[in-house]
C-alpha cells in the first residue's frame, strides 16, 4: 500500500520536468561570493581555518555523521536477542527467527544478532568497526515522537532546553557556517543553538543544486540583499543570515562535489534517500571541508502495523548506504576518519500489537560505525522480563554518555559545558 | 488608524486570512475599512466558492474500483493532478479564508499520500476540511477520525480487540486535540480500546464499524468511566480545557504569530471557543482581536512555502497551467512543504523551521521559475529609471516599504540587470518572505 515514491523521485528528475539542476544550466556560470553586503564582517578562508581549529583538542581527521532515524526504529528487531524465549514470546509472529539473525556474539550471557537486512553492518562489525551501545535512554520516557525526539536532540530529559546539544557546541565554537552541515531542507533541533545553527545542503550530488545560479552582477546584488544590519526585526535578520550563509556554504559544497566522486557501490542493494545523503557527505569529507559534524536522516520507522516488510526495507537501505560510505574510508585512509552515529527517538514496545506491528517504546540501542571505533558491545542489555510499569524497557545507559563520548573524542571539547553536568564517556572511540 | 496603517493592516489581513491581495483588491478594501473587510472574509466561510467550484476536478479512481483485481491506473499521475488542482483552487477561490482554513486543517490533521496511497482518498479528506472545517471542531474531528485516508494513515483500520494498536488514539490527543502533557499513558491505552472495530471497508471505500472487533467493556478515560466508544472519546477530549487552549493556540500561531498554550492571548480566546467549539466563531474572534494587527503580528510569521507560491501566483496573475506538469509540486517539495505529503503526523513547523541555506537556494529556484512567466511590461516601460522600477515592483508585490538594504540591492539589480532579475530579487527579499 505504501508508495515507493520519495523526495528522491523529484530530485532525480523522474517527474520529467525541469529540476533545479536543469534550471541552473540555463543560468550560466556560477560565481562564488563569500561577502554579504558592504563592510560586513563575514567569514573568510582564514576565519574558517581558525574556527575549525578553535577547539585545540579536536581530533584531527575525525568527523561526526549523525544519522537520525525518525519514527522510532524498533531496536529489539535491529539488535536481536534471537535465542531468548522471552523475545520469541513477546514478538510472536514478528519475531525474527533465530536462524535468520546475523550473530554478533554475546553481551553478558545473551546472544545478540543484527537484523537479517544488516549484512553490510555485520561485515563492518566483524572488522571491528562497529560499537553497539545497549539500553540507551533517559528517565521517565516520553512516548510522543516529537517530545522524545526533542529530548534526544536537546540532551535534556526535562524538555526545557530549547537548543540542541550540537547547537550549543555551534554557539561556542565561532561563526563559520560550514562547521556543521545537515542534508535536507530543515535544520533539526540537534543542530540549532540559541544564536547559531547548522547550514543545510540539498540532497543531491549535482554541484549546481547546492548554490544559486545567475550572473555575477545578480549574485553581487543578492549578497547585498542578504546583508544583516543592526536593529532590524529578528525574522528579517534571520532570513538575511541564511541567504548570506548560502553563498558561502553553497560555493564550498558545489566545488567539493565538482572535485570528488560519490563512493562506489559496495552493496548490491538500493541505498535509498539516505544513500544519496551519505554520498554528498562522503564527497565533502574527501574534499577536506572543515566541517566537524554532518547530519543525515531516514524516516518512516513508525511501524505500528506490518512491521516486518517496512523495517526490513528501511534497514536494508540504511545498511547499503553505510556500507557504501565506509568503503571510501578504509582504516587510516588519508587520515580521514568519519564516525556515523545512528539513533532514533525511541525504541518500540517489547510486546507486539495485533496489527503485526509495535507501539511506541523507550530505551533502545545506538550504533556507531567507523574506522576509529573500538568495536563491541557497550552498556548493558535491558531485561526482557523485568519491564517497567508501562511494559517498556528500563534504560541502562544514560543517552548523554553517548554524546559525552562524541564531544570529548570527536569535537575535543569538555562535554560538561554542553550537557549541563558531567557524564562518563563510554570509550567506544580510540 | 492612519491611512497608511489601514492599508498595511488590510494587506496583512488578506495575507493571513487568505493568500494575499492584489493592489486593486486592497484599494477596494480601503473603501470599506478593516472590520468590514474582515467580516467579508469570514462570511466566505459559509458562502459558495463559485470560482473554486468551477475548476475541473482531475479524474480520480475511487478506492472500490482501484481494488478490483486486475484493474490498473496511474495513481501517481492522479496525485500530481490533484496537488495541482488544489494549488489552482487556492489561487482562484472566491472564499480565501475557507481555502486557508483547508490548508491549516491539513496541517492540524497531517495525513500523507505516501502511506495512504490513493489520491481519491486525499481528495475526500480535503473536501471534508472544506465542508466541515468552519463548523464544530468536535464534528470535524469525528469525521476526520472516520475518514478513509486517516484510517489508513494512523492504522485505525487494523485495530482489534486483543492488543489494540495505539497509533490513532495517541496522536488524536497529542497532535489533533490536546497536546502532550494532558493525558496519561493509561488514557492512551484505554482510548485505543474504544477505537477497536473502527475499520475501512475496501469494497465500498467507506468507514465501517465492526462490532465483533470492538472492545465494548468499561474504560476509564480522563477521569470518566463508561463503556466508551470512539465517538465518546472524541466528545470527551474536544470538550477539555486543554483542547480549547490547543486549538486556539494552533490557529493563532498560524494566523498571527507563534504562541504556546500558556500565552495570554490564548487565555483571552479559549473560554469563548470552549462554549461552542465553533471554528467560524473562533476565526471571527481572532481576526477582530487587537493583537492580530499588532507590530508583533505584522512581523510575526515567515510565509510557508505554499502561502508563498500561491500568493505569488495570485499577485502575478498566473495559474498553474503556465507551468509544465508537476513543476510546482517539485518546487514545493524542494522547499519542504509538499501538499498531501507531510513528513509525519507532526506536520510542518513555523518560522525558523523554514529558514535554512538549502531552503534559500530552493526559494531562488522557485522565484526564477515563476518570474519567467510574469508580465513585466510595467517594469520594462520604466527602463532607464531604476528607482521607478524598484517602486513598480514594490507595488506589483503589494509590499508596504523596502528597507534601505533591500532598496539598494534592488536598485543595483534594476540598473545592471533585467526586469526578470529585478522581480526575482524582490521575490527573495526578507520583506517579501515575511507573511
Amino acid at each position: 500500500m505504501a508508495k515507493p515514491f520519495t523526495r528522491r523521485d523529484f530530485l532525480s528528475g523522474s517527474l520529467g520536468v525541469g529540476a533545479a539542476g536543469a534550471l541552473h544550466a540555463t543560468l550560466g556560470p556560477v560565481r562564488p561570493l563569500a561577502r554579504c553586503g558592504p563592510g560586513k564582517r563575514t567569514p573568510t578562508a582564514t576565519a574558517a581555518a581558525t574556527a575549525a581549529s578553535s577547539s585545540r583538542n579536536a581530533k584531527v581527521g575525525r568527523t561526526l555523521v549523525l544519522c537520525t532515524l525518525y519514527g522510532g526504529n524498533d531496536g529489539l528487531n535491529t539488535v536481536i536477542p534471537y535465542d531468548s524465549s522471552a523475545y520469541q514470546a513477546l514478538r510472536r509472529e514478528i519475531a525474527i527467527p533465530h536462524d535468520q539473525a546475523l550473530p554478533l556474539g554475546k553481551a553478558g550471557d545473551v546472544a545478540l544478532g543484527f537484523h537479517p537486512a544488516l549484512v553490510g553492518l555485520t561485515s563492518l562489525w566483524d572488522a571491528g568497526q562497529i560499537a553497539v551501545v545497549l539500553g540507551v535512554g533517559y528517565p521517565n520516557p516520553s512516548f510522543s515522537h516529537f517530545q522524545s525526539m526533542e529530548i534526544m536532540q536537546s540532551a535534556d530529559p526535562t524538555g526545557e532546553n530549547a537548543s540542541g546539544w550540537l547547537g550549543r557546541w555551534l554557539d561556542a565554537s565561532g561563526s563559520d557556517p560550514t562547521r556543521a552541515l545537515s542534508v535536507g531542507t530543515n535544520v533539526p533541533l540537534v543542530f540549532s543553538g540559541t544564536r547559531q545553527k547548522a547550514s543545510t545542503l540539498a540532497d543531491s550530488t549535482t554541484p549546481g543544486d547546492q548554490m544559486p545560479g545567475g550572473d555575477p552582477n545578480f549574485l553581487r546584488a543578492y549578497s547585498e540583499l542578504e546583508h544583516v544590519y543592526s536593529h532590524e526585526p529578528a525574522l528579517e535578520a534571520d532570513i538575511a543570515q541564511v541567504g548570506c550563509n548560502l553563498l558561502a556554504v553553497g560555493a564550498k559544497a558545489a566545488s567539493a562535489l565538482h572535485s570528488q566522486k560519490p563512493p562506489a557501490p559496495v552493496s548490491q542493494n538500493d541505498a535509498g534517500d539516505v544513500g544519496t545523503q551519505l554520498d554528498v557527505v562522503a564527497e565533502l569529507i574527501k574534499a577536506g571541508l572543515p566541517t566537524k559534524a554532518y547530519g543525515v536522516m531516514s524516516s518512516s520507522f513508525d511501524t505500528h502495523m506490518d512491521q516486518l516488510d517496512t523495517q526490513a526495507n528501511l534497514l536494508s537501505q540504511l545498511d547499503a548506504a553505510v556500507q557504501n560510505f565506509m568503503g571510501d574510508f578504509p582504516s587510516g585512509s588519508g587520515g580521514l576518519s568519519p564516525i556515523i552515529l545512528i539513533y532514533s527517538e525511541f525504541g518500540r514496545r517489547p510486546e507486539s500489537n495485533a496489527s503485526g506491528g509495535t507501539d511506541h517504546g523507550s530505551a533502545s540501542n545506538v550504533i556507531v560505525v567507523g574506522p576509529s571505533v573500538k568495536g563491541g558491545f557497550y552498556g548493558e542489555l535491558p531485561s526482557l522480563t523485568k519491564l517497567d510499569d508501562t511494559n517498556n524497557f528500563r534504560h541502562t545507559t544514560d543517552f548523554r554518555r553517548v554524546y559525552a563520548t562524541v564531544l570529548a573524542d570527536i569535537m575535543g571539547v569538555d562535554p560538561k559545558s554542553f550537557l549541563n553536568a558531567p557524564y562518563a564517556p563510554l570509550g567506544f572511540l580510540d | 488608524m492612519t491611512t497608511s496603517s489601514t492599508t498595511r493592516a488590510l494587506a496583512h489581513l488578506y495575507r493571513r486570512a487568505g493568500f494575499g491581495a492584489t493592489p486593486a483588491e486592497i484599494e477596494a478594501a480601503e473603501k470599506i475599512g478593516y472590520e468590514t473587510s474582515a467580516d467579508k472574509l469570514l462570511a466566505g466561510l459559509s458562502e459558495p466558492d463559485h470560482a473554486g467550484s468551477a475548476l475541473a476536478l482531475p479524474q480520480l479512481t475511487p478506492l472500490a474500483q482501484a481494488n478490483v483485481p486486475g484493474f490498473s491506473y496511474d495513481d501517481y499521475q492522479e496525485f500530481i493532478a490533484l496537488s495541482t488542482w488544489w494549488i489552482d483552487r487556492m489561487i482562484v477561490t472566491d472564499t480565501p479564508l475557507r481555502e486557508k482554513l483547508v490548508l491549516l486543517l491539513h496541517e492540524q490533521f497531517p495525513t500523507s499520500y505516501q502511506k495512504v496511497g490513493y489520491a481519491d482518498l486525499m481528495y475526500r479528506q480535503n473536501e471534508l476540511f472544506r465542508t466541515l472545517g468552519p463548523g464544530s471542531f468536535e464534528e470535524l474531528t469525528l469525521a476526520v477520525a472516520q475518514d478513509p485516508a486517516m484510517l489508513i494513515w494512523l492504522d485505525t483500520g487494523t485495530d482489534y480487540k486483543a492488543h489494540p494498536n495505539e497509533n490513532f488514539a495517541r496522536e488524536l490527543m497529542e497532535r489533533f486535540t490536546m497536546g502532550v502533557g494532558n493525558y496519561t499513558e493509561e488514557d492512551v491505552r484505554q482510548s485505543a480500546r474504544a477505537f477497536t472495530g473502527w475499520t475501512l471497508d475496501y469494497t465500498t471505500g467507506n468507514f465501517f464499524f465492526n462490532v465483533y472487533d470492538h472492545d465494548g467493556g468499561e474504560k476509564r478515560f480522563l477521569g470518566k468511566t463508561g463503556r466508551w466508544q470512539g465517538q465518546d472519546i472524541i466528545n470527551i477530549v474536544t470538550h477539555t480545557t486543554a483542547s480549547s487552549k490547543w486549538v486556539v493556540a494552533r490557529l493563532w500561531s498560524w494566523l498571527a504569530y507563534p504562541v504556546t498554550t500558556e500565552d495570554p492571548v490564548v487565555a483571552d480566546l479559549a473560554p469563548g471557543y470552549k462554549k461552542d467549539l465553533n471554528v467560524t466563531n473562533l476565526l471571527t474572534a481572532i481576526l477582530h482581536h487587537p493583537d492580530f494587527v499588532s507590530t508583533r503580528a505584522l512581523h510575526g510569521l515567515v510565509k510557508q512555502p505554499v502561502e508563498y507560491l500561491v500568493g505569488t501566483l495570485r499577485l502575478l496573475g498566473l495559474r498553474t497551467a503556465a507551468f509544465s506538469e508537476g513543476t510546482l509540486v517539485y518546487l514545493l517539495a524542494a522547499l519542504g512543504q509538499q501538499l498531501f505529503v507531510p513528513l509525519n503526523v507532526g506536520g510542518w513547523g513555523q518560522n525558523q523551521y523554514w529558514l535554512s541555506t538549502s531552503a534559500s537556494n530552493s526559494q531562488l529556484s522557485l522565484a526564477w521559475n515563476v518570474a519567467q512567466y510574469a508580465d513585466l511590461t510595467e517594469i520594462l516601460d520604466l527602463n532607464g529609471n531604476p528607482g521607478a522600477q524598484v517602486d513598480a515592483v514594490k507595488k506589483l508585490l503589494a509590499i508596504d516599504a523596502w528597507s534601505d538594504r533591500t532598496y539598494r540591492a534592488l536598485w543595483k539589480t534594476a540598473d545592471k540587470g533585467s526586469a526578470q532579475e529585478l522581480l526575482v530579487m524582490a521575490l527573495v527579499s526578507p520583506e517579501y518572505l515575511l507573511n
